[in-house]
C-alpha cells in the first residue's frame, strides 16, 4: 500500500449550493491538488476512487480520516475503470504509444493499487472495460467484441447482469449463452451508467439526451440534455451534469436530479463562480460526490 | 479587353492519380471540426463552424479514401447538430482513437489580421501534455498549413505558453484547452487563418478551397508518419483585375483537358452576403 498525504484538506465546510429538490444534503468541499479530477464511490466502500479523464495517476481517497492510496502504475489509463461489486478489484486500462500506434492493455487492480494480474498485455486492438457479473468475473469488449474471464479461474459468475454498449446498439447478457439486444439508437451511446443494486440504467446518446431504461420492464424514457448520469442504488434517480461552453473551455456546469416516480428534474447545484461536474452517489446511498473544474476540488454531499 | 493575373496560392492535389497511400494501417484518427451550427460568425456571413465542418468532412473522406487508414471519426457529420466539448472529448476517448485533431479558424478585432496557429497541449511546468505527439504534429501542421494559405503565422504553441493572459494554466497545472487537456490521445487544435479577415472569409466559401485545407491537414499527417506525399497534380488560386485588384467573378481556367470557373456572387456569395462587389 502506497499512502500518501500530499492532498490537502483545507477546507471541510457547508456549502450551500443545494435549492429546489426534495432530498436534502449537507455539502462539505475538500480542497485537493488534482485537477480535473473525476471521482467515483467505490461499490460497497465508503471510499472514492479518484482518477482524470487525461493520462495520469489514480487514487483511492477516503473522506473521513482524509488518507490516499495512490495508484503507481505506468501508463495508466483510468478512462471507464470497472469496479468489481465487493469495491475489492478494478478493471483498468493502460495505454501507451509505440512507434507512433497506440497500444493497450487490460489489467486488474486491487483496492490497494497492487497489479493482480495483466489480463490483455499491450496490443494495438482497442479494449474497453464493460464491467462484472459477479466478484471472480469481469467483462470487456476487445474491438468491439465482449470476453468475459474469471480471476479465480472458474465458471463465471452471474450475479449482476452486464450491459453493455457498441456503437448504438444497447446489449445485455445475464447468463452464458449469447447476448440480447435491448435497444438500437440514432448515434452511439456513452457513458452507460449501471448500479449492481437495481435494474434501472442511464446513459446518453451522442449529440443529444440523456435516456434511462429500466432492464426488467424494457421500458426506456427520455430525460433530456444532460452527460455523465449516475444511478441511485434504490433507481428511483439520477443525478447529471449539464454543461456550457465557448468551443474552447467551460464556462458553466451544473448538477441536476431526474426522479423517476415523478418525471422531474430538479436542479441540485446553482452556481455562477465554479463549475460542478461528474456526479456519483454511493452504493449506500448516503453520499454523493462532485468534482469542481478545472481546480479538482471535491464536494461531498451527505443525504440527510 | 480585361487585363488579369493569376495569383497561385498553391499548386495541389492529384485528381488524376489517386495511389493508395499505405503506412497508416493500425493508426486512427478523431477529427473535431470546432463549434456547432454556425458559431463564431465570419465578417463576409460565413461562420467558423461551417467551414471547420466541411474541412474536417473532406479531410475524413481523403484519409478513409486514399489511405489503409484503420478508422475516422468525426465529432460532427452536419450542420444541424450542437456538440459540446465534452462531449467531443468523451466520444474520443470512448472509442479509444489514437489521435485528436480540432479544426478551428481564428478571430481577431483587426481585420487584417490573417494567420495560421497551431496550440498542443502543455502543462503549467512547460511539458508536453502526455501522452505526446502534439507538439511534434503541430510543428509539421504549422509549416505545411502556412506554406499552403500564403499567409502569415503566429507559429505552433504549447497552449499554456500562448495563452500568458490568463492564469488557468497556473491554477490547473495546464493544459489551458479543453480539447487538449480532456483527451487520452495526443491531440492538438489548428487555426487556418481568421474568419475576420474579408478576404480569407470569401476564400472559405469557396468548397475547393476547404478541401485544399484538408489536404494539407492530410500531407501534415503523412509527414509525421514519414509517408510520401502521393503526387500532386492540380492547381488552385484566385484570378485578379489587374487594375482593380478585385478578384474577377466567373473567371473561367482551362489547362489541357480541365476547365474550372471561378465563383460569382451569384453562384455562392449571395449565400452569406448581400455585397456583390
Amino acid at each position: 500500500m502506497n499512502m500518501n498525504s500530499f492532498f490537502k484538506i483545507n477546507l471541510f465546510f457547508i456549502v450551500s449550493l443545494f435549492s429546489q429538490t426534495n432530498i436534502i444534503v449537507e455539502w462539505e468541499e475538500i480542497e485537493l491538488n488534482l485537477p480535473h479530477l473525476r471521482s467515483e464511490w467505490i461499490p460497497n466502500h465508503t471510499e472514492l476512487f479518484l482518477s482524470n479523464d487525461n493520462q495520469s495517476n489514480c487514487f483511492i481517497f477516503n473522506p473521513l480520516p482524509g488518507e490516499t492510496t495512490l495508484f503507481n502504475i505506468p501508463y495508466l489509463n483510468a478512462f471507464n475503470a470497472k469496479w468489481s461489486p465487493n469495491g475489492k478489484f478494478v478493471l483498468i486500462l493502460k495505454t501507451k504509444y509505440n512507434q507512433k500506434r497506440r497500444m493497450n492493455s487490460l489489467i486488474l487492480v486491487d483496492q490497494n493499487g497492487v497489479v493482480l494480474n495483466t489480463i490483455i498485455d499491450f496490443t494495438i486492438k482497442k479494449i474497453l472495460p464493460v464491467g462484472w457479473s459477479g466478484n471472480n468475473s469481469l467483462h470487456y469488449l476487445l474491438d468491439n467484441k465482449l470476453k468475459s474471464y474469471s480471476t479465480e479461474n472458474k465458471n463465471l459468475e452471474w450475479n449482476h447482469p452486464i450491459v453493455y454498449a457498441i456503437g448504438n446498439t444497447l446489449f445485455k447478457k445475464d447468463n452464458p449463452t449469447s447476448a440480447v439486444i435491448l435497444k438500437q439508437f440514432s448515434s452511439d451511446i456513452l457513458n452507460l451508467s449501471t448500479s449492481y443494486s437495481t435494474n434501472l440504467i442511464a446513459f446518453e446518446i451522442y449529440g443529444g439526451s440523456l435516456f434511462s431504461f429500466d432492464l426488467l420492464t424494457g421500458k426506456y424514457q427520455g430525460i433530456g440534455v444532460g452527460n455523465a448520469p449516475s444511478i441511485s442504488p434504490s433507481g428511483d434517480y439520477i443525478l447529471f451534469m449539464r454543461l456550457k461552453d465557448n468551443g474552447y473551455e467551460l464556462t458553466d456546469g451544473d448538477i441536476f436530479k431526474w426522479d423517476k416516480d415523478s418525471d422531474s428534474i430538479s436542479q441540485l447545484t446553482n452556481t455562477d463562480d465554479q463549475i460542478e461536474m461528474n456526479p456519483s452517489i454511493s452504493s449506500d446511498g448516503q453520499f454523493i460526490s462532485i468534482t469542481i473544474y478545472p481546480q479538482g476540488e471535491l464536494i461531498i454531499g451527505t443525504i440527510q | 479587353m480585361i487585363q488579369f493575373s493569376i495569383r497561385l496560392i498553391i499548386v495541389i492535389m492529384a485528381s488524376t492519380c489517386r495511389a493508395q497511400v499505405t503506412g497508416l494501417n493500425g493508426w486512427d484518427i478523431f477529427i473535431d471540426p470546432g463549434h456547432s451550427r454556425t458559431e463564431n460568425m465570419g465578417i463576409n456571413g460565413y461562420s467558423e463552424a461551417e467551414e471547420a465542418l466541411r474541412v474536417g468532412l473532406h479531410l475524413k473522406d481523403i484519409l478513409e479514401n486514399q489511405t489503409d487508414i484503420d478508422s475516422v471519426y468525426i465529432s460532427r457529420t452536419n450542420d444541424n447538430q450542437s456538440v459540446s466539448l465534452y462531449q467531443r472529448t468523451n466520444y474520443a476517448n470512448s472509442v479509444s482513437a489514437s489521435w485528436y485533431h480540432s479544426i478551428h479558424s481564428d478571430a481577431s478585432s483587426n481585420t487584417n489580421t490573417n494567420k495560421t496557429l497551431m496550440l498542443w497541449g502543455e502543462l503549467n511546468n512547460g511539458n508536453p501534455d502526455p501522452p505526446v505527439g502534439g507538439e511534434e504534429m503541430s510543428s509539421l501542421m504549422i509549416d505545411i498549413l502556412t506554406d499552403g494559405m500564403r499567409i502569415s503565422t503566429s507559429g505552433s504553441w504549447g497552449d499554456c505558453s500562448f495563452y500568458t493572459w490568463s492564469d488557468y494554466c497556473a491554477n490547473s497545472g495546464g493544459p489551458y484547452l479543453y480539447v487538449n487537456r480532456n483527451t487520452n490521445m495526443p491531440s492538438e487544435l489548428s487555426e487556418e487563418g481568421h474568419h475576420t479577415n474579408p478576404a480569407q472569409n470569401q476564400l472559405i466559401m469557396n468548397a475547393e478551397y476547404k478541401r485544399m485545407l484538408a489536404y494539407l491537414f492530410y500531407w501534415s499527417i503523412l509527414k509525421y508518419h514519414e509517408i510520401d506525399r502521393p503526387f500532386v497534380g492540380q492547381i488552385a488560386g484566385q484570378v485578379y483585375d489587374l487594375e482593380s485588384e478585385y478578384p474577377i467573378n466567373g473567371a473561367t481556367i482551362s489547362i489541357g483537358d480541365f476547365s474550372y470557373t471561378t465563383d460569382t456572387f451569384e453562384s455562392l456569395f449571395h449565400n452569406y452576403s448581400s455585397d456583390n462587389i
